[in-house]
């Protein structure tokens, strides 16, 4: 059954496209575009969930589907371009590691998390590639999360990890219980919300949102 | 026999005859995005016309390979023409090369264009032709990732069979390699045409062009040879584009009903691709020259992960 | 029986070229005459040898020696491609050198010259045909000597002596691993004859066979010139007289690859598939480090000598793709690839033969090799600059010029490789990626190696004379135009006619792969054009020259027949000022600076400026400029090893007293030990 949703065509597309959007994330220097990425890769996950639902028939999935497009690919970016907007932060991004090594070590970062899901055995032919797509997610997230010096690609990294993982619960089980998703996407909002403010006070502290600063707050 | 003259003769005039219309039709479509009029879409023709009319100067330092560079470029993109299937798979000078043969076919063109940058002793043509060979040398390796991709689903480098065997697919040619490949090609094909945010085409500040500069020297009559084949390359690789990916309604047989439909479809594809390019180029502005490398390694990991969502999507 | 008259000739050919010039010593010209002349007869005896071995059966001579040393040749198809590259490449060397020589008439040794170089190209013909790994490790260390005499041939300049110095110490740390490896095999087959070597080699546990390979792959590595253990070859190759740096560059290096041929596939089974990927690795790595300091490198025979590292690397990918098809049990794929590394390996030598004499033209008529200081050449040197043209055009892989073909058959024996992983089962993820990652970097090498021979054709040869030395350059002389001539065809004829040359080298690859693919798997020659069938991938590069001479004429005809007017002369455009002086051109340093930008990482250039100020802060009275890239290897691996060594030695420096008691004492003391050894050893 997941065989053939998943390996479904329009599905299998649509991964592709949420992968190319990653390493758009991964290859911009540009906070808007980033921004802008990562709305159109929930967009594209919404999608997936939008086909998912549609062929399971499964009407809660359908109201995650819409939450997805609503929250993440709307307010989320919204808020983000607001707070970039309000602070007056740079819109390039501060790098650890360089454009090009972070995309082959993004590359290398797929093709380990393929080897993974492979490993563990639960991949049938089709859904494999949603559960690495899945993974390399989760793992790219971190680590933009750790290669970026903007607070603000904290926030987007950690997003893009609760992206990998929201497909995976997909492939592997068509989502969680309705109760569970809407908890994270209560959760992730809030965390969002959260986030910002402290990136407001972070801001007002230091001049800056660079999180390098934040290595002088200890004692 | 006369079938297959005839095929080889239609494809050279579509080449050469197309190819500034399609420019013509980028820069209306531009034009359009930006609010503007826009020169009329066969202000290419006017121009090449009018260059023809004129006379060459030279400088004083330049060598035979000066005069022989833009007759080899030129020849080396239209033999390049013929590998490419534009309207029909069965190209009659298919046999004589495959999509790697088309690229380095591509090379040989620019290699003697950027020799004769260096040619007249100017600052200004070494920087192009410097700055195009890097350009180049930075598309190289995502390129190749992409045919090779490309290959893999198909099984074969030979263009004809490629465009006939994902034709003949229909939409199931669509998966996520051949997106993925795409993507990385359309980035390529951004740099090969020499496109914002790569190089500006229509830029006149020496400083910032990359093949404005390398054919700074040229005047006249050659710098109408110049400019057709530099658009002819560009006609080409769209074709590439448009007939590797999207190969839907190329003619299979030399049938002229086929043939017809074939060249409305081609037109068609060609158009769209233009107004793609068209809309990029809107939206971006053009990159500083060491970012580039930025931009050609997304296009690199786009490629890598064409060849391994294959891996994956095949199942290992 | 004709085949040993033919290897006789060509044994006693060269001899007769090495004592002539020492007999003759006293008068230069026919000195040079005589050894050059009976090296390019030899060779043709060679050539002619070689031909009757390949579609022959194999040549074996043993001379009986002693029961311990079993002086003997043993030529198979392998040994005697080989022996064609190394006479191919000696005709045209040979021929050019005649007249390359003038410039060191009355100046230098030339008998001494004479009798090295014939010297040399015996001691190479030998090492691809010793049957035995002691007669073998005698003519490799004739070799190296021979060839470090050549190196330090011009030893006034100390720069020579210190690079013929890195040379000797990098080639004896190679020869001693190859020592090690013979070992282990003597050690299972109890002989050191190679025909038991193969017999060693099916029997050995599979830890000594990892070892053997390993010890083999550090020792010819050395030699190849692979990444890490390349750095001799930027030192010796510029260093050499250019006629001897063509015939290192071009074949010395090769007889490297072919005892890894020879051990990995012929003793070895190749059967370990990590093997191939070490290889295909290394030569990966090879490439691309190769070429991106050949972009930078301003010196032209260091340029072409890291050039040449870049090549072993190409030939290494193809050889290691095939080592890891063989090992996958893929053994028609893994022909191709080998055809693939033999074809670009013959391409190889021909033009980098070809390339190396061409710089020598360069410096015989300037007395420079630095490019910044060139210029114009094309104008003042018309024929070397059409014939270097086609080197460069061959080597930077342009259709339809041989480097083309070579590059071409490499790329698809890699993409055979991801192929038929669904095409005919077994599905090989690593494999896969290996081999794209492979072919990714392959297409950067490439295209960086067209920018590199760009930049040095277009710094070079176009444009304005740069200094005094290129402003008065001549043509040079005859017979050195002849060498360059024979190569410049040959690299044409091989790109052109490929499909004549591949079907011999299939014959040569199926005694060690085991499998012709010639017309089955892959044809060539059928209406001109390379075909493997199984993907339908076919190349015809007549139909290609064909093409592009015919439309050719179409903007020939627009230019200089239709309404034809003769283009006014003026200078060149710069922006309105009078900018027409060399000062103004662009310099090679500014043209490779992108891709030095672009690996900065790798090349960790320094610059410097310095500028001083008169009268005011605005009006810059001079400014310095000055960069250079640091030699990563040599720095940080090369350069510790060497203090750490220098240390231990100083420290061992106690022993050494001068008093001659102690160092009879240490001989005494040798003694008893060895004693004991003896009695612990006779207790047993």
């Amino acid at each position: 059954m997941s065989e053939i949703i998943l390996g479904s065509k329009s599905v299998q597309l649509l991964i592709a496209l949420i992968l190319v959007s990653t390493f758009m994330i991964l290859g911009s220097t540009r906070l808007y575009s980033c921004v802008r990425a990562f709305g159109i890769q929930s967009f594209l996950l919404a999608c997936v969930a939008g086909i998912v639902a549609y062929s399971t028939g499964k009407n809660d999935l359908y109201i995650v589907a819409a939450l997805t497009l609503v929250i993440k690919s709307a307010v989320i970016p919204y808020i983000f371009i607001y707070i970039i907007r309000e602070i007056k932060v740079k819109r390039e991004i501060e790098l650890y590691v360089n454009i090009s090594p972070s995309l082959i070590i993004g590359g290398v970062l797929v093709v380990i998390s393929y080897y993974l899901i492979r490993s563990i055995n639960i991949m049938s032919e089709l859904s494999g590639f949603a559960l690495s797509a899945s993974m390399s997610l989760v793992s790219i997230g971190l680590f933009v999360m750790i290669s970026r010096k903007k607070a603000i690609m904290q926030m987007l990294g950690i997003l893009i990890m609760e992206n990998g993982l929201f497909l995976g619960a997909i492939s592997l089980t068509y989502g969680m219980p309705l109760l569970v998703e809407l908890g994270i996407f209560f959760d992730v909002l809030i965390g969002v919300l959260i986030m910002g403010i402290l990136i407001f006070r972070i801001n007002k502290t230091f001049e800056s949102i660079d999180t390098d600063m934040l290595k002088t707050l200890i004692g | 026999m006369i079938k297959q003259i005839a095929i080889v003769i239609l494809q050279i005039f579509i080449i050469i005859a197309l190819a500034p219309l399609l420019g013509g039709i980028i820069k209306k479509i531009k034009a359009f995005f930006q609010l503007r009029k826009g020169p009329g879409v066969f202000q290419p023709y006017y121009d090449i016309a009018k260059l023809l009319q004129k006379d060459s100067v030279v400088s004083q330092n330049v060598s035979w390979l000066f005069h022989a560079a833009p007759i080899i470029s030129f020849a080396a993109v239209l033999t390049a023409g013929l590998l490419i299937p534009i309207f029909i798979t069965e190209m009659p000078f298919g046999f004589a090369g495959d999509l790697i043969a088309v690229v380095y076919l591509f090379a040989l063109a620019r290699f003697f264009i950027a020799l004769a940058s260096l040619d007249a002793g100017s600052s200004f043509g070494g920087m192009g032709g410097s700055r195009e060979m890097f350009v180049a040398s930075l598309v190289e390796p995502a390129l190749m990732l992409s045919i090779f991709a490309v290959a893999l689903n198909v099984g074969s480098t030979n263009l004809s069979y490629i465009s006939q065997t994902v034709s003949a697919m229909g939409l199931d040619a669509l998966s996520p390699y051949q997106i993925l490949a795409f993507a990385a090609l359309f980035i390529i094909a951004i740099a090969e045409t020499g496109r914002i945010p790569i190089d500006n085409p229509a830029t006149h500040l020496e400083l910032t062009m990359i093949h404005e500069a390398m054919i700074l020297e040229y005047s006249g009559k050659q710098l109408a040879i110049v400019e057709l084949g530099a658009m002819m390359k560009q006609l080409l690789v769209f074709s590439l584009l448009a007939n590797i990916f999207f190969p839907w309604g190329i003619a299979t047989g030399a049938g002229l009903a086929a043939i017809f439909i074939a060249l409305l479809v081609y037109a068609v594809k060609i158009v769209i691709l233009g107004a793609t390019m068209a809309m990029v180029e809107t939206s971006t502005a053009k990159w500083r020259l060491f970012r580039l490398p930025e931009l050609l390694s997304v296009s690199l990991m786009l490629s890598f992960l064409a060849i391994v969502s294959f891996i994956i999507v095949k199942g290992g | 029986m004709l085949d040993n008259y033919l290897f006789l000739g060509l044994f006693s050919f060269y001899l007769l070229g090495a004592a002539s010039s020492v007999i003759f010593n006293k008068n230069d010209r026919i000195s040079a005459y005589l050894s050059f002349i009976s090296a390019a007869v030899a060779s043709i005896f060679g050539i002619i040898f070689s031909f009757s071995v390949i579609f022959g059966n194999t040549f074996t001579l043993s001379i009986p020696g002693s029961s311990f040393l079993d002086f003997g040749f043993f030529v198979d198809k392998l040994s005697a491609f080989f022996i064609l590259v190394i006479s191919i490449a000696v005709f045209a060397v040979s021929i050019y050198s005649t007249g390359y020589v003038r410039e060191y008439f009355g100046k230098k040794n030339i008998g001494y010259l004479g009798f090295l170089y014939n010297i040399f190209v015996l001691s190479m013909i030998l090492v691809v045909t010793a049957s035995n790994a002691i007669v073998f490790l005698i003519v490799w260390e004739l070799m190296s000597v021979i060839s470090y005499f050549l190196v330090v041939y011009e030893h006034e300049k100390p720069e020579t002596r210190k690079a013929g110095f890195i040379y000797i110490v990098m080639t004896h740390i190679g020869t001693g691993f190859i020592i090690l490896s013979f070992l282990i095999f003597a050690g299972t087959s109890g002989s050191f004859g190679f025909e038991t070597f193969h017999a060693a080699g099916a029997v050995m546990p599979p830890l000594m066979k990892d070892l053997a390979f390993l010890f083999a792959l550090i020792g010819f590595g050395a030699k190849a010139g692979i990444v890490p253990l390349h750095i001799w070859l930027p030192y010796a190759h510029p260093a050499a007289p250019s006629n001897v740096s063509a015939l290192m560059s071009g074949v010395m290096i090769k007889t490297a690859i072919f005892m890894l041929i020879r051990i990995s596939f012929d003793f070895l089974g190749a059967g370990t598939a990590w093997w191939g990927y070490l290889v295909l690795a290394l030569g990966t790595i090879s490439a691309i480090l190769g070429i991106l300091y050949a972009v930078v490198e301003s010196d032209i025979k260091r340029m072409l000598a890291f050039s040449s590292i870049e090549n072993v690397g190409i030939i290494l990918i193809g050889t290691g793709a095939s080592m890891i098809f063989f090992a996958g049990g893929m053994t028609t794929l893994s022909a191709i690839a080998a055809i693939a590394a033999l074809y670009h390996l013959l391409n190889h030598s021909v033009f980098k033969g070809l390339l190396f004499m061409g710089a020598g033209s360069i410096l015989f008529s300037t007395h420079t090799k630095n490019i910044e200081e060139l210029g114009g050449l094309i104008k003042k040197m018309p024929v070397s600059a059409v014939l270097i043209l086609a080197g460069v055009l061959s080597i930077s892989a342009l259709p339809p010029f041989s480097g083309f073909v070579s590059e071409w058959l490499t790329f698809q024996s890699l993409l055979l490789g991801l192929i038929p992983v669904f095409k005919y089962g077994g599905f090989n993820t690593f494999a896969m990626i290996a081999l794209s990652i492979s072919a990714a970097v392959l297409a950067l090498t490439g295209a960086l190696a067209a920018f590199c021979f760009l930049k040095t054709f277009g710094i070079g040869f176009l444009a304005l004379p740069r200094s005094k030395h290129a402003e008065h350059a001549v043509e040079v002389n005859k017979p050195m135009l002849l060498g360059m001539a024979l190569f410049a065809i040959l690299s044409v004829l091989l790109g052109i006619f490929p499909f004549y040359v591949l079907p011999v080298l299939d014959r040569i690859v199926q005694t060690f792969v085991g499998v012709s693919v010639f017309s089955q798997s892959v044809s060539f020659g059928a209406s001109g054009t390379i075909a493997i069938p199984a993907t339908l991938i076919t190349l015809s590069t007549p139909a290609l020259l064909v093409l592009v001479l015919i439309f050719a004429l179409i903007p020939f005809i627009c230019l200089y027949i239709y309404n034809r007017k003769t283009p006014a002369i003026y200078e060149t455009w710069g922006c309105g000022q009078p900018v027409s002086t060399p000062r103004n051109e662009y310099t090679a340093q500014a043209f490779s600076k992108p891709v030095q930008i672009w690996f900065k990482n790798l090349y960790r250039p320094v610059t410097e400026t310095k500028a001083t100020y008169s009268p005011s802060p605005f009006l810059k009275e001079s400014f310095k400029f000055e960069s250079r890239i640091e030699q990563v290897f040599e720095q940080y691996i090369y350069n510790p090893v060497v203090d750490v060594v220098l240390a231990k030695s100083r420290r061992a420096k106690v022993i050494q007293t001068g008093s001659i008691h102690a160092y009879l004492s240490y001989i005494f003391g040798t003694l008893v030990i060895l004693f004991m050894f003896v009695i612990a050893g006779g207790s047993k």
